[in-house]
């Protein structure tokens, strides 16, 4: 039987992971962004090279 | 959406100097987070989900970051001072900008009274505990215990709302010295009690079972009562504009100071439950608040009765807000007076930026002119805005006195949380409409279920907060119908009047030299019928014995300010030239010139600003089926959003109406069309009442029409009337107007369903579209009726752009 705590425990761990996951992703489309090599969401429209 | 200046290009004036880094407001960001929040809430969130505290604040933390995304992407986009607000303003409109403006001068103030209590109690322990001085027992006032806590906390209140008066503010390096302190206390506190983890793991092991003492549900409540501690990211897109590249400086600031900012409250919440005993003395100092009920005791189980039955999360949940000051004290030398001293400067830091952006929100609601002007208002020798200043400490030092602070926390809260579902819902509308045009930083992935989770989550801490403070969210809706009184009292229509200046210019104008109450607005677009509805519109206000204003709309491009608007405007001026010359002498004729994005909005903003009694349209005759208006887009649009009566006429090429039916039923509609049937008898038209009785009682239907004749008769009005029966009532109207030689009809529009798109109603329409001579369809004006109508196209259906037909 697992015990609460290392049930707790583990929720806890993946929220914790999840929201560092989501900090580096975000980090990462950021800079993605910046160098003009992201390509989804809103931008995939009006990206097309022209800085325009 | 303003139409100048919206969000794409949104503009503003001031520039401020860009000097900040991503460490500096990644600082900052940490600065409001680590702030008095931990210091005030980590006991009584302990006492909530004992252990499980760790895990609210992760799960805390993993939430938070869906509307950190929306932070992130939005504050990349648009970097300016003003954040949520501006967004849920431009996005969502000026009714609902209202309401988050509303919230959020309330959720600021009563933040500043969580910290002024904060301040308060740890004034007092320090005085009493170190310095050895003790100060008066707490009073009973009425319904409120008034003790030392309260009184500094008044004192504490009334003393930042007298600075921000005088206009000292909280400089950058006395913030970043208070932030860094107070960082410093907390790193080493952690970094004490994980040193007595490692020395005793087993006995710090046990602490934290059970687990979950209080389930789930404590957890949640620990949750709501802690997320005032995570909204860090509001301060960060404040200080978009004095950030060096915005773009990617704000959201990596939202993120970073997030990653770190949670794991320093799990890790103080390990420390708290791992490193902390229950002692002799720590059991004797919660006993003691329990029984005084000081520290907010609320939703908490008794003490145990003897020590050896107490879990330490218990003993500081009733510690309350001293609960970390109190723990401290094991874990760390003088632990407790460096909480305590730590907490004063946090506490009033916090307190400075509270009753700073509880002024800033309300003073630019002022200059919104949805609230008072006087909120506006600028002292004359400091420059600061007075009255906002000394409302928002009133409204800080009575929600401190008046509430415990257990309810004062969790009212704070709601309040945040209410106002970040507007902000994600805001954010959906801003990307599905502006999207593509908008220069984003950070887009956040999985659009727009990010934002939805993050407005269900919200909702549910929200929601879930009821079950620990009920006081909490009783004050909030107060506080939101008090809100809601106002803007419908007050704000909505100073509201309306800055819109109707912003959509709509007046370029041109020509007054008769007499004025008279009553008015008929003619729109003028087309020459053909141009003389028909002066016409009409003239009787009309002959009957009335008041005046026609006739305008007509030059429209320009949305990208073209309206200032350009004017070279736009020479053939409406000749329209109207032309047109006047069909005015009667006896009636006052004004004419305007008008310019604006939309015609429909733009003569609803006329009609607004003149008072216009009716506004008399012209109609094709042509009702369209195949789309989503009835009769034209820009006349559905001026019949649903009209402040006052509408009238719409369908003409049938001739100038004179002899022979008039009136087909009627009763109601406000037909004693409208009533009304102009009288004006058309003064102008020496035959005019006939006329009813369907549909359920074939002819002689009640006759008795009715009498009745009417003899009113009509009093006012040396005379009409012939005429009743029918039949089940198809335009069958039948069409059939006796045909037969009889009518030229022209007035009919009243039939009633009409709050959610069902209705101008006039099936049978006035198809008698409109169907009978060869002339038409008139009219409409009384029902303000509760419409604003309900409105508000739900406003509100359940496309946000601020229902109305915008000019997009669609």
């Amino acid at each position: 039987m697992v015990s609460t705590l290392t049930i707790g425990a583990v929720l806890t761990l993946i929220a914790w992971v999840g929201l560092q996951a989501t900090v580096v992703h975000g980090r990462y489309v950021v800079d993605k962004i910046a160098a003009g090599e992201y390509d989804k969401g809103p931008l995939e429209r009006g990206d097309t090279g022209d800085s325009s | 959406m303003s139409d100048d200046g919206g969000l794409p290009g949104h503009s503003h004036d001031e520039e401020l100097a860009r000097d900040l880094s991503v460490f500096d407001i990644t600082m900052i960001g940490i600065g409001a987070m680590i702030g008095a929040g931990i210091f005030v809430l980590t006991g009584l969130a302990a006492g909530q989900a004992g252990p499980g505290l760790v895990m609210a604040f992760a799960f805390n933390g993993f939430i938070t970051i869906f509307t950190g995304m929306v932070y992130a992407e939005l504050g990349s986009a648009i970097p300016e001072a003003g954040g949520g607000y501006l967004w849920v303003r431009e996005a969502l409109g000026r009714s609902q900008a209202f309401l988050a403006g509303w919230m959020s001068w309330f959720a600021h103030a009563v933040a500043g009274s969580l910290y002024v209590l904060g301040f308060g109690a740890f004034v007092h322990l320090l005085l009493t505990d170190y310095f050895g001085i003790q100060l008066f027992r707490p009073v009973d006032l009425l319904f409120i215990t008034f003790g030392p806590e309260k009184l500094f906390a008044v004192f504490a209140g009334a003393l930042f709302a007298y600075i921000n008066y005088r206009g000292a503010k909280e400089t950058g390096l006395a913030g970043n010295i208070v932030t860094m302190v107070k960082v410093t206390v907390i790193v080493v506190l952690i970094a004490f009690g994980f040193g007595y983890i490692a020395g005793n793991p087993a006995q710090s092991t046990d602490r934290f079972t059970p687990f979950l003492p209080r389930d789930f549900g404590g957890v949640f409540i620990a949750m709501g009562l802690t997320f005032i501690a995570f909204e860090g990211y509001e301060i960060i897109v404040q200080s978009g504009e004095e950030v060096v590249n915005p773009k990617k400086a704000v959201p990596k600031a939202v993120f970073y100071s997030m990653s770190v900012v949670v794991t320093i409250y799990m890790l103080v919440a390990i420390v708290l439950i791992g490193a902390v005993a229950v002692t002799p003395e720590l059991f004797s100092l919660a006993q003691e608040g329990a029984a005084s009920g000081a520290h907010g005791a609320t939703n908490l189980p008794p003490i145990p009765a003897g020590i050896s039955d107490a879990a330490v999360w218990e003993i500081l949940g009733h510690l309350g807000e001293l609960g970390l000051a109190r723990a401290a004290g094991q874990i760390m030398p003088y632990g407790t007076l460096v909480i305590l001293v730590a907490g004063v400067f946090s506490t009033l830091s916090a307190l400075n930026a509270t009753t700073y952006s509880s002024t800033r929100v309300s003073f630019a609601m002022g200059r919104d002119h949805v609230l008072p002007d006087a909120f506006s208002a600028v002292h004359p020798e400091k420059k600061t805005p007075h009255i906002a200043t000394a409302l928002s400490g009133a409204l800080i030092v009575f929600m401190a006195v008046a509430l415990p602070i257990e309810a004062v926390a969790a009212a704070t809260d709601v309040m945040f949380l209410l106002l970040f579902l507007q902000v994600n819902y805001a954010a959906i509308v801003i990307r599905r409409e502006w999207g593509d045009q908008i220069d984003y930083g950070y887009v956040m992935p999985f659009f727009p279920y990010v934002p939805i989770i993050g407005i269900l989550t919200k909702l549910a801490l929200a929601v879930y907060l009821f079950n620990y403070s009920p006081l909490a969210w009783y004050g909030a809706i107060a506080w939101i119908l008090v809100g809601v009184g106002i803007f419908f009292l007050y704000s909505r229509g100073r509201v309306r009047e800055t819109k109707a200046k912003e959509e709509t210019r007046l370029i041109a104008e020509e007054r008769s030299p007499e004025e008279r109450g009553y008015q008929v607005l003619v729109p003028i677009a087309n020459p053909n019928n141009a003389e028909q509805l002066i016409r009409a519109g003239s009787a009309i206000a002959r009957h009335e014995g008041g005046e026609v204003l006739l305008t007509s709309v030059a429209t320009v491009p949305d990208q073209t300010p309206l200032s350009e608007g004017g070279q736009y405007a020479d053939e409406q001026r000749q329209l109207l030239d032309e047109a006047v010359q069909y005015a009667p002498d006896d009636v006052p004729v004004h004419q305007t010139v008008t310019i604006g994005h939309d015609i429909a909005k733009s003569i609803n903003n006329v009609a607004y600003q003149r008072d216009s009694d009716l506004v008399l349209l012209g109609w094709r005759g042509q009702r369209k089926r195949v789309s989503d208006y009835a009769l034209g887009s820009n006349i559905d649009t001026v019949v649903e959003n009209a402040e006052c009566d509408v009238a719409v006429l369908k003409t049938d090429g001739t100038t004179d109406s002899s022979r008039v039916l009136v087909p009627t039923a009763g109601g406000p509609n037909s004693e409208l069309s009533e009304m102009v049937a009288t004006a058309y008898a003064e102008s020496g038209a035959q005019v006939t009442l006329f009813h369907v009785a549909t359920d074939g009682d002819i002689e009640n239907a006759q008795s009715f029409l009498e009745r009417r004749q003899t009113v009509l008769a009093e006012s040396d009005i005379d009409v012939d009337i005429a009743v029918e029966a039949g089940e198809d009532i335009a069958e039948a109207v069409l059939g006796y107007a045909r037969d009889g030689d009518f030229d022209s009809m007035i009919i009243g529009a039939a009633g009409e369903g709050i959610l069902r798109r209705v101008l006039f109603g099936e049978v006035p329409e198809r008698i409109g579209a169907e009978f060869e001579g002339e038409v008139l369809m009219v409409r009384k004006h029902r303000p509760v009726q419409s604003a309900v109508k409105r508000l739900l196209g406003k509100w359940i259906g496309k946000g601020a752009k229902a109305t915008n037909i000019g997009d669609s």
